[in-house]
């Protein structure tokens, strides 16, 4: 169990390194990127469920997902999700180009997946990236995965209930573009604890 | 000597609390943990230098800084944020703010805050 | 064993490169040389970026650098940079690649492993086949948009060769700008009753061959300058100039109607339908097209009400509905 003290230290830690993601993402695409409050939570195995990411939202009906997975000691695996809808806005929002409108053209080519993996890969840089450089250790991490997908083709239940992971959600939001998207971190227990013990170590002297 | 911090996050403001009295303990500090709650401290004690956050729940530290400013051109304001957009940076240098500085907070970060004060 | 890795990195269809923490150049394999047309003799022990002048740039710099430093792996797509490497000579404007930088940590040193994949045949494939879609969606449009064209230039229905909807259309607008003409003239709305029936009971080719009938009838009935035209499905148009009375309305009229419900014999069957026609004689409340069709449109719903198989002559003077023959009014 997390108490308040160390919850809300992680969840300052996790901003920083969304700030870092926002504004590479913001440079990338010459967009303001709006983060909202992020959420983290210890859960069982059996509550990892990607669909519930987007449970409360009909464009994410064909999504985009980049999914990672990262280890050795610090391990877990990491998501962005967008509307697929949306996705070539994005892409084009790189170029500096406006797509044609709802053009049935406008499919997504494997190019453009490659560029939307360019993406994901800054983002998860930044923000797992920065988990690693505040516990001084090397990360290993392969290109992530692109896949259009429907919500309930995604992984749910997939871990075995014992195993616990720390769940480390945010959404963000281009208004311009009007671009909605999700980033969604599953730390394995030993990763937690490895953050955990430096939090406490932050905390020390903090407290009165 | 008042300095209101404004943040959301227990550990900012208990680091702010630490450092800054270490430097100069007859600063006297006010904290609030949302921007509504900033404002309404603002109004009452009137801070000399006012410490912001701009992503909080519910009002955010943007819309603080806007109403605060619309009355007070004169309060000094010094934002920390992880939120280190240029977009974001320009909408709040519009507002006349005193100093933008970047999360993770650090001792720098209040050495340079402290400094602002002596002024 | 390292003959057998050497041999296996220089099979595969990706450029290979590897740097030192100096970014010097300590591997590069066969794929390189063939995209680059630099041999490795030349490219070992040298800088990347003097091989290679895109890393020169500073966000190339940066991106080797974290991975150098930082330990991290990064992708660069070949739609956002294009290529980075290029051969000596040849077109180089097509070329593109995507590249993959990764730390690697050996002992104590620490290299980055670059990969180069050429993708400039696939995007050119791609290239061509999003344009070969564009140009046949071009030329969908464009066939469209002729068909639409042809359709309004006709002005004749293809099936009973009457003067079509378009045709009747332009005719009403020019007789508005001919107030002598318009004066004394009349439209009449002529709508078939039991026409659905017909195509229900024995199919639309004989409702087809019934139009075609009809609209025989109704030319033969009518004077040579009159003008006869069909709106769509079962209803047809007929312009009257050169009325001199209400009598002589009422008199085509009752021809109309008698000779359409007269059995026609098709194909061996006798057809039984009758019509129902609105007749709207000109006058100064009609102020366009539109207005004219309307006011005959409304007598033939009379017609239509009062039991079908009848004509009716519409008089706005009558306010109230009334029972019989003769003017009418809604």
């Amino acid at each position: 169990m997390l108490s308040d003290l160390q919850k809300d230290l992680l969840i300052e830690i996790l901003n920083t390194n969304l700030g870092v993601a926002a504004s590479l993402l913001s440079e990338m695409v010459d967009q303001k990127v709006i983060l909202s409050l992020p959420s983290l939570d210890l859960k069982k195995g059996n509550e990892f469920d990607l669909r519930l990411l987007n449970r409360e939202d009909p464009d994410f009906n064909t999504s985009v997902l980049c999914s990672m997975r990262f280890g050795n000691d610090f391990s877990g695996n990491a998501y962005i999700v967008f509307p697929a809808d949306k996705a070539k806005y994005l892409v084009n929002a790189c170029l500096a180009e406006e797509p044609d409108n709802g053009d049935y053209y406008n499919r997504l080519t494997a190019q453009d997946l490659d560029v939307i993996r360019e993406i994901s890969n800054i983002i998860f840089n930044a923000v797992i990236g920065g988990f690693g450089n505040l516990l001084g250790v090397r990360l290993e991490y392969s290109l992530p995965q692109i896949e259009m997908t429907t919500i309930d083709a995604m992984d749910s239940g997939i871990l075995p209930e014992e195993m616990h992971f720390l769940s480390m959600f945010n959404s963000f939001y281009l208004p311009k573009s009007q671009v909605r998207g999700v980033i969604f971190i599953a730390l394995s227990v030993n990763s937690e604890k490895m953050l955990i013990n430096k939090i406490d170590e932050m905390l020390v002297g903090i407290n009165d | 000597m008042t300095i209101l911090v404004v943040d959301d996050s227990i550990f900012v403001r208990q680091f702010i609390k630490k450092y800054l009295l270490e430097i100069n303990p007859n600063i006297e500090l006010d904290f609030a943990a949302s921007g509504e709650e900033g404002y309404e401290i603002y109004q009452e004690k009137h801070p000399n230098l006012i410490i912001t956050d701009l992503l909080m729940p519910g009002m955010g530290g943007q819309e603080c800084i806007e109403k605060i400013r619309s009355t007070d051109k004169k309060t000094k304001i010094v934002v920390l944020t992880a939120d280190i957009q240029k977009t974001v940076k320009e909408e709040i240098a519009q507002l006349k703010v005193t100093a933008f500085l970047n999360k993770p907070i650090n001792k720098d970060s209040i050495k340079f805050i402290s400094g602002l004060v002596e002024e | 064993m390292i003959e057998l890795y050497k041999f296996a990195l220089n099979s595969i269809d990706i450029g290979v490169i590897i740097i030192d923490s100096s970014q010097t150049i300590t591997f590069w394999n066969e794929y390189m040389e063939r995209i680059s047309q630099i041999h490795q003799s030349e490219a070992l022990g040298r800088k990347l970026s003097e091989i290679c002048e895109t890393f020169k740039k500073k966000l190339y710099q940066d991106i080797i650098e974290s991975a150098l430093l930082y330990n991290q792996s990064r992708f660069c797509s070949s739609k956002l940079h294009k290529a980075f490497v290029y051969p000596k000579e040849g077109n180089i404007e097509n070329i593109r690649q995507n590249m993959n930088i990764k730390p690697a940590m050996i002992g104590d040193e620490t290299y980055a492993i670059i990969q180069i994949e050429d993708i400039t045949a696939q995007v050119s494939n791609e290239y061509k086949m999003t344009s070969l879609i564009n140009e046949l969606k071009k030329g969908y449009l464009e066939i469209k948009e002729s068909e639409q064209i042809n359709r309004q230039l006709a002005r004749r229905d293809p099936l009973t060769k009457l003067a079509n909807r378009h045709a009747i259309m332009q005719l009403l607008d020019n007789t508005f700008k001919d107030p002598k003409t318009l004066q004394s003239s009349a439209l009449l709305f002529l709508d078939l009753d039991g026409f659905k029936s017909v195509n229900d009971t024995y199919g639309h080719l004989m409702g087809d061959n019934l139009l075609v009938r009809v609209a025989g009838i109704l030319k033969s009935k009518v004077r040579k300058d009159d003008v006869v035209a069909r709106l769509g499905g079962d209803e047809f148009i007929i312009f009257i100039s050169n009325i001199d009375s209400i009598e002589s309305l009422e008199t085509i009229g009752n021809k109309l109607v008698s000779e359409i419900a007269k059995p026609i014999l098709i194909d061996g069957t006798m057809i039984h339908v009758t019509v129902s026609i609105g007749i709207a004689p000109y006058d100064d409340s009609i102020k366009n097209s539109n207005d004219f069709i309307k006011v005959a449109d409304q007598a033939m719903y009379c017609a239509k009400r009062e039991g079908k198989n009848k004509f009716v002559i519409y008089d706005k003077k009558i306010e109230s509905g009334s029972k019989g023959k003769g003017p009418l009014t809604k």
